[in-house]
């Protein structure tokens, strides 16, 4: 069953690599930045970022943008430290205080909404930076009518410990397939760090959704149900903050991650619906074939371990003090009897070509790949941790537990 | 205008790919399995020469004259020793082979056969030359935990008690006449079953401690 398993994931797994792998390769429309630039309002909804707001705010002072084009407008969503204070120092922002209190990011948005007076408007978290070039090339997106939002590249400032260093793995791959993803036209994510939209098309749309807690995610797969793109600009970097213990990650991904089941599902319509192309047709059946592998992996390597360990303390009982005579090396001939050449065959080719995507994805971001603690524990425990995330997430959505932001 | 992505295109080249590296994964698989199939069969093959060159030596000796018993003890323990690692390989064997479920239970059959002449063997020395073995008939069931509990119970027991000799047999193994009749005539029922020194029938897991003692 195992090995079956194993088998049918690799399978799987060496499939969407080669896919990937010819998207890379693909040449995508080139964009050129205008000389005419449209008015952008940036929204930065803010609770209790006294500590980051200033560097968030001086960082769009500093895009490289005509100032009587960029309007700022921070929301102080019920703020409980002086980030109020802090922001009122700045003359040329707009502060407005959300009024209706713990309804979450999306509500601090909407309220931001009704102050934009802008042809198109940016969401930049709190805690988050912008290069001084990331908005204009991210306006040139634009150019096609058809495309909703454009999103950035986001990379993590001064990581500096295990968690921050792992992220920092982890973004360098997911901003890489968003990026392949808007090459192939179904990116379906607009992050908080600076993702800009059309402000007449999101007005039209309603705003952002209030009882959602992965709000991004929502609009981002409205934009794709009203057939609106959503592009990435891979030069346009932003730099954020991410969790820096195992509970502030847990928490985060849980949510993240149940987000994405509760939307997946708002939006199933569109699953196999030729209306909605690649992104109907391969990337949500991709999406729900992905989280039913890390589902069947959870159950399968969750049998496993019980089992072993029931046997563990079963020979521990038969045995008591001689359990260590257990413990058998075996000859190099029985290792070589035991290799399953079957799965061991596809499974390295697919480690190989993961191993060149991670290269690819480091290249494109202009990182260097280093052997450290973080790469070990990112392909070895953070897996199971991830699995565990997705484990979680599925249940709290099956029991219907409370979503709370 | 955004250029449209052929993207089934892709897709079909990715299935393609994966096919061609599948399949030849399971070709080479399939091919390395053949190599260890034949030196299993070449290691069985030595295994019944050397239990056949052992039976013409004793007739031999026993004709023209000779110590039968100082010739015997070093032959049959080495002989058991080949047997329990061709079990070993088989073991392995069994717990990475997907497909080929006749050869397997082809080279099974083999060992089983090879097993109860070893056990034959041991016995027939036990009693004409005093030797002080303690040798175990071990009937499992591939599919339970309790078998498999009973299995290391057996491998530790051979380290604390090294002139110890376990003959193990797949008790749902129906291929053979020959085992069939050893299950007749020990009236094996159940799982994990234990043959000791052809006196003690023990019909349920045991562990180390208990078993010590019976063998004692």
């Amino acid at each position: 069953m195992i090995e079956l398993t194993l088998w049918i994931s690799s399978f799987f797994a060496l499939m969407i690599s080669i896919f990937w792998i010819q998207v890379i390769y693909y040449k995508e429309n080139k964009y050129n930045i205008n000389d005419k630039l449209p008015k952008v309002s940036i929204l930065i909804p803010a609770y209790n970022e006294e500590k980051n707001i200033s560097k968030s705010i001086r960082s769009i002072l500093n895009l490289n943008y005509p100032k009587d084009k960029l309007e700022i407008i921070v929301i102080n969503d019920n703020s409980t430290d002086n980030t109020f204070k802090v922001v009122k120092k700045f003359k040329q922002v707009i502060l407005v205080n959300n009024k209706h209190k713990g309804l979450g990011k999306a509500s601090a948005l909407n309220t931001g909404l009704k102050y934009v007076t802008g042809e198109f408007f940016a969401v930049l978290d709190a805690d988050s930076e912008v290069h001084p070039d990331s908005l204009k090339r991210i306006i040139s997106y634009f150019d096609d009518p058809k495309t909703g939002s454009v999103i950035s590249s986001i990379k993590i400032r001064n990581p500096q410990n295990i968690y921050h260093h792992i992220q920092r793995l982890e973004y360098i791959l997911s901003t890489f397939i968003r990026k392949l993803m808007s090459k192939i036209d179904t990116l379906h994510i607009t992050p908080g760090v600076l993702s800009v939209y059309r402000t007449n098309l999101i007005k039209k749309l309603h705003g952002f959704d209030e009882n959602n807690i992965t709000e991004d995610l929502e609009i981002a797969l409205r934009l794709r149900a009203n057939n609106y793109s959503v592009k990435m600009s891979p030069y346009s970097i932003t730099y954020t903050k991410v969790p820096s213990n195992f509970k502030e990650l847990w928490n985060q991904r849980i949510r993240w991650f149940r987000g994405f089941i509760f939307n997946n599902l708002k939006y199933k319509t569109m699953f196999m619906n030729k209306k909605y192309g690649a992104m109907g047709r391969f990337q949500l059946p991709l999406n729900a074939l992905t989280f039913i592998t890390i589902i069947v992996l959870f159950v399968v390597i969750s049998y496993s371990v019980i089992t072993w360990l029931y046997n563990a303390f079963f020979n521990l009982f038969l045995l008591k003090n001689n359990f260590i005579y257990l413990f058998n090396f075996p000859s190099i001939r029985e290792l070589l009897v035991n290799i399953n050449v079957k799965l061991l065959f596809p499974s390295s080719i697919s480690l190989l070509l993961s191993y060149f995507l991670l290269s690819k994805a480091h290249k494109s971001m202009n990182e260097k790949i280093t052997i450290n603690p973080a790469i070990l524990i990112y392909f070895t425990v953070y897996p199971l941790l991830r699995t565990l995330h997705w484990a979680t997430a599925f249940y709290k959505e099956v029991i219907r537990n409370k979503r709370k932001w | 205008m955004v250029k449209e992505i052929n993207y089934k295109k892709f897709l079909l080249i990715s299935l393609g790919f994966s096919v061609i590296i599948f399949t030849a994964g399971l070709l080479l698989g399939i091919s390395l399995d053949t190599t260890k199939v034949n030196d299993l069969v070449v290691n069985i093959n030595q295994n019944e020469l050397n239990i056949e060159s052992y039976n013409i030596e004793k007739e031999f000796l026993a004709t023209f004259g000779g110590d039968v018993c100082s010739l015997s003890g070093p032959r049959v323990e080495a002989l058991s020793e080949e047997v329990g690692k061709i079990g070993r390989l088989l073991d392995k064997y069994e717990t990475t082979n997907l497909f080929e479920e006749n050869e397997f239970n082809y080279l099974k059959r083999k060992y089983f056969l090879l097993e109860i002449k070893a056990y034959s063997l041991f016995t027939t020395l036990k009693k004409e030359c005093n030797y002080n073995y303690t040798t175990i008939l071990f009937f499992y069931d591939i599919n339970e935990g309790n078998s498999l509990a009973q299995g290391n119970v057996l491998d530790a027991l051979i380290k604390i008690k090294p002139n110890t000799h376990i003959f193990s047999f797949d008790k749902s193994f129906k291929d053979d006449p020959t085992l069939e009749t050893l299950k007749i005539h020990y009236d094996i029922n159940t799982s994990p079953t234990l043959i000791i020194n052809d006196k003690t029938k023990q019909e349920s897991l045991i562990n180390l401690d208990d078993l010590i003692e019976l063998t004692n």
